[in-house]
């Protein structure tokens, strides 16, 4: 079990974009699984009329993604030397969205290495609540870059 | 995410399909600046955002629902205040059944294509 100050120490993302809050199972190399609790407070409702029912504060499926992306990241983190450079979403195919998470359940993220290849690392896996599969992941293709390639418009990237 | 379309293009070329231009100024809001405050790139899942939100500003068919990306590839980074334009065309893809093509684009080039899947009431 990795408590939050071990996944604050395994990932950049900060407030409010640290989407995972405890693993609860890894086998590096090989398999995660970490749970991200989702609550009506989060940032993304704030916009929303405080009336606003219950049923139609989806979270944005986007951001599931992003928090299984995350415990995807842990896992590579966990799993031996790394390709040097910034880990970086590349792609993702075959992306299912089954079921709307609402407000006030544990998700539990699942994520399966599938193949290292060179500087890219391969995904697969889902997002459950209670046993029903709320986001599957077909594949998610996460690329290592170094940070020059990624230098905004007036850096020393142009 | 605060998704601002302007500049709205839409029009219909034929029955099964569709195409629209939306342009969106990337906004990293102090919100989203937190994550890297020395790197401010958007999130790959942010790109998606924009992607699926002007989806949905202007679907095929009313009452669709997104069920799945069936591809998406990110390309190039994308930078806060950088002006984002989704180029979208829709294609009928079943009986109550629907893609969008999608990709965004900022002046540097393509940050970004999907296959976005939504499906009405008779495919859920």
């Amino acid at each position: 079990m990795i408590e939050l100050d071990g996944v604050r120490q395994l990932l950049p993302r900060r407030r409010p974009m640290l989407l995972v809050d405890r693993v609860l199972e890894v086998v590096p190399g090989e398999r995660i699984v970490a749970a991200k609790a989702v609550t009506c407070n989060e940032p993304w409702y704030a916009r929303l009329p405080e009336g606003t029912p219950a049923e139609r504060l989806g979270y944005p499926s986007a951001l599931v993604i992003e928090s299984w992306g995350q415990a995807a990241g842990i896992l590579s983190r966990l799993s031996g030397e790394l390709p040097e450079g910034m880990m970086l979403l590349a792609g993702m195919s075959d992306v299912l969205v089954h079921r709307t998470v609402l407000p006030g359940v544990l998700l539990e993220h699942r994520a399966r290495i599938v193949r290292s290849l060179g500087d890219h690392l391969i995904f697969e896996g889902e997002s459950v609540v209670d046993g029903d599969t709320m986001v599957s992941i077909g594949r998610m293709v996460m690329a290592f870059r170094p940070e020059s390639a990624l230098l905004p418009p007036d850096g020393d990237g142009r | 995410m605060n998704l601002t379309g302007q500049n709205a293009e839409r029009h219909e070329q034929a029955p099964a399909a569709m195409t629209a231009e939306i342009t969106h100024t990337a906004s990293l809001e102090t919100l989203l600046a937190a994550p890297c405050p020395d790197f401010p790139v958007l999130p790959g899942v942010c790109v998606l955002e924009y992607l699926r939100a002007s989806a949905e500003a202007y679907p095929p068919a009313p009452g669709l629902r997104w069920r799945a990306v069936d591809r998406v590839r990110f390309l190039g980074a994308v930078f806060p205040g950088e002006e984002l334009t989704v180029r979208l065309t829709w294609q009928r893809s079943g009986e109550d059944e629907w893609t969008g093509l999608a990709t965004a684009n900022t002046v540097r080039g393509t940050a970004a294509s999907a296959r976005l899947r939504y499906v009405g009431e008779a495919d859920r």
